[in-house]
């Protein structure tokens, strides 16, 4: 393979070098230098730069060496092996680790994206993948539909990606229950302006029905019960049979009890019976929550209690009072976001301590306005990958021959 | 998996292709071996469809379940190529390979889980993870003709037949592993609020993605270095496996949101 690649493998090594000796530079002399993400406008003047710098490639320079290297096949290989390597590295090296050793530090091992080589990487690839999509382009062909779309989507995205990276904005809504949030907070903890105010009607937390399960006190782990009712060891002389089981209970003196009101928690009555002694025990079991207490079942040497509820639903249903317009009810539920005034609202946490009975829901808070950029190149690929499943790897090929010849 | 239900049926269809191989590796009966070989898939599609309705929801969540999919994928591959191209080796390893996941179930079988948590309840759930499986079966399929063409190779002989049908597997597996990536961002920007974030198994699904990409361009700029061919998809079978099984063991992976119990 190595002798295959005589030239992509000095071009992307020599990048790879220089971006490592580049970034160990700033991080040893100037680590303000650090490269940041750009934003707006800066990003759209740089991307309009490029463009136009890889059109006057085309228009005016396309017979020259350099320009017919670089939207070849050789300078693609060179950046899928340059990006490669260092995508490699940040797969391998913990990435936004503090207690990395100095060398790490010295040349951004960890944390890779974005540095100096990350973005040299990048431009590369703008450059090679830009100036192949322009040689189908300019001057316009029909033909060859899916090395069109594949390269083009590929490109838009990429470059939506890279240039519009510092316009992202996250911020955190702390809403509580029946009061206007107005406040947002950014990752920073710096406090944020947003177009919207937000109201909290009801966090929601649906839970799926919770399985008794051994309780080990000293390490504090639950191992469920197995599919005969067999406790796992050291209990496993136990079979366990759930008498009754109420999702919603209180505790009332040594029992639970049902209730619909107020803070419940699951709570079961259960059987053990020893498979050795056919000792036969009873009792009610439960996780329990911030009031209701938990109850076990000792048997012996182990403990049988209630395992900790799971998730099924985290939704908050919430009143948007924009700046401008009516105010209106939403949900705003886990994979199903809401879009408001340039904003897209995400579930994103509670308080955990409180669980399902948490007054309070974060919502996560993200602008992107890069995004239809990126989306716009995503569709194409995807159409670009429906055209090369319909074209076949025979004809794929030949169209990718053809346009490198040219 | 269905407990009781499970070492039942993947020996049996662990011995159904022990008999389809053995049956197809002689011409003569070539014919049966393939019949055979389609009732275990359909079989197979059976208790597929017995577990989605068991567990009440796709079986698409746990490593196991995805090595049970990554299982009947590549047999059919096998069967379509076999019947367009009388590829005997092929079927036959490919029963080898998917014997080999479906065997590792049977012997670490898992606890099942019949909950999903809540950032699993999308509509991208199924088409992410079964594209993304469907294209493992087809990368799989092309190392197995990798394999063999650089063994060919080694011993002086010529492996371009082998190397060609690689080159049509790579070519439909990069496809479906695209469709896999873009799907998993379209989701994730649902759930997560971003399509990338960096995520071990973003950056490994990503590394998995360039390889194949990097193989096409690959050879259009070396066409006749078959024996480079067959090492690039070897060497790029690791990338898979560890972006699919190895992120619990990478130390830059213990944060991962994709690591599966």
């Amino acid at each position: 393979v190595l002798k295959h690649l005589s030239r992509p493998i000095p071009l992307a090594a020599a990048l790879f070098l220089f971006g490592f000796w580049l970034e160990a530079i700033i991080n040893g002399l100037a680590p303000a230098l650090r490269p940041s993400g750009l934003s707006w406008p800066e990003n759209l003047y740089l991307l309009a730069i490029l463009v136009f710098g890889l059109l006057i490639l085309r228009l005016r320079f396309a017979a020259t060496p350099l320009v017919r290297f670089l939207g070849g096949i050789p300078a693609a290989l060179a950046s899928l092996l340059l990006l490669f390597s260092i995508v490699l590295l940040a797969g391998l090296v913990p990435q936004h680790h503090d207690e990395s050793g100095a060398f790490f530090r010295l040349f951004g091992l960890n944390r890779l994206i974005p540095s100096a080589p990350f973005l040299l990487a990048g431009i590369l690839f703008l450059v090679t993948l830009g100036l192949a999509t322009l040689k189908r382009l300019v001057p316009w062909r029909a033909g060859n539909p899916g090395f069109l779309f594949n390269h083009l989507g590929l490109w838009i995205a990429a470059a939506g990606l890279f240039f519009g990276q510092g316009d992202l904005s996250e911020v955190r809504i702390t809403a509580r229950e029946g009061i206007p949030s107005l406040r947002a907070e950014d990752a920073a903890g710096r406090s944020a302006a947003l177009p919207f105010s937000l109201r909290l009607e009801k966090f929601i937390m649906e839970e799926h029905p919770s399985r008794p399960a051994l309780y080990d006190p000293h390490t504090g782990r639950f191992s469920p019960l197995g599919e005969d009712g067999r406790l796992p060891p050291p209990g496993d002389e136990w079979r366990i049979t759930v008498i009754e089981y109420l999702a919603e209970a209180v505790a009332d003196s040594a029992i639970y009890r049902s209730e619909s009101e107020g803070v419940t928690a699951p709570a079961a009555r259960i059987a053990a019976v020893n498979a050795r002694t056919s000792e036969r025990r009873e009792g009610w079991i439960s996780f329990g929550n911030h009031l209701v207490p938990p109850a076990a079942l000792s048997l012996g040497r182990v403990l049988v209690t209630l395992e900790e509820p799971r998730p099924k639903r985290f939704a908050s249903t919430v009143t948007i009072i924009p700046r401008e317009g009516e105010p209106f009810a939403s949900l705003i539920e886990v994979n199903r976001p809401v879009s408001v005034a340039g904003w897209t609202l995400y579930q994103f946490s509670y308080d955990r301590s409180l669980g399902r009975w948490s007054p309070v829901s974060i919502i996560s808070a993200r602008r992107d306005p890069w995004l239809p950029v990126v989306y716009a190149g995503f569709w194409l690929l995807v159409a670009g990958t429906l055209l090369l499943l319909r074209e076949g790897p025979r004809r794929t090929r030949a169209a990718m021959r053809e346009e490198e010849a040219r | 998996m269905i407990p009781g239900l499970f070492p039942v049926f993947a020996l049996l269809i662990l011995g159904l292709w022990l008999i389809a191989g053995a049956l197809r590796i002689r011409e003569a009966t070539r014919r049966a071996g393939l019949v055979l070989l389609g009732i275990s898939l359909l079989l197979f599609l059976l208790y597929l469809l017995r577990l989605w309705a068991f567990l009440e929801r796709p079986p698409l969540r746990t490593l196991g379940e995805t090595r049970l999919w990554y299982a009947f994928f590549l047999p059919i591959i096998a069967l379509i190529l076999d019947l367009r191209w009388r590829l005997g080796w092929f079927t036959v390893s490919a029963l080898v390979m998917a014997g080999l996941f479906l065997g590792y179930d049977l012997i670490h079988p898992e606890a099942f889980e019949k909950e999903l948590m809540p950032a699993l309840m999308s509509s991208w759930f199924v088409p992410h993870v079964v594209v993304y499986l469907a294209g493992y079966a087809l990368l799989g399929g092309a190392t197995l003709a990798a394999g063999r063409g650089l063994h060919i190779e080694l011993t002086g002989g010529a492996s371009r037949p082998q190397i060609e049908i690689a080159d049509r597997l790579v070519h439909l597996g990069y496809a479906f592993l695209t469709l896999g990536l873009l799907f998993g961002a379209f989701w994730a920007k649902e759930a997560w609020g971003h399509y990338w974030s960096w995520d071990p198994k973003e950056t490994w699904a990503l590394l998995t993605w360039l390889v194949y990409l990097g193989y096409i361009h690959y050879r259009i700029h070396r066409a006749e270095a078959r024996l480079g061919a067959a090492f690039w998809l070897v060497a790029g079978f690791i990338i898979l496996l560890v972006a699919w099984f190895g992120l619990s063991a990478l130390p830059a992976a213990r944060s991962s949101v994709h690591v599966y119990g």
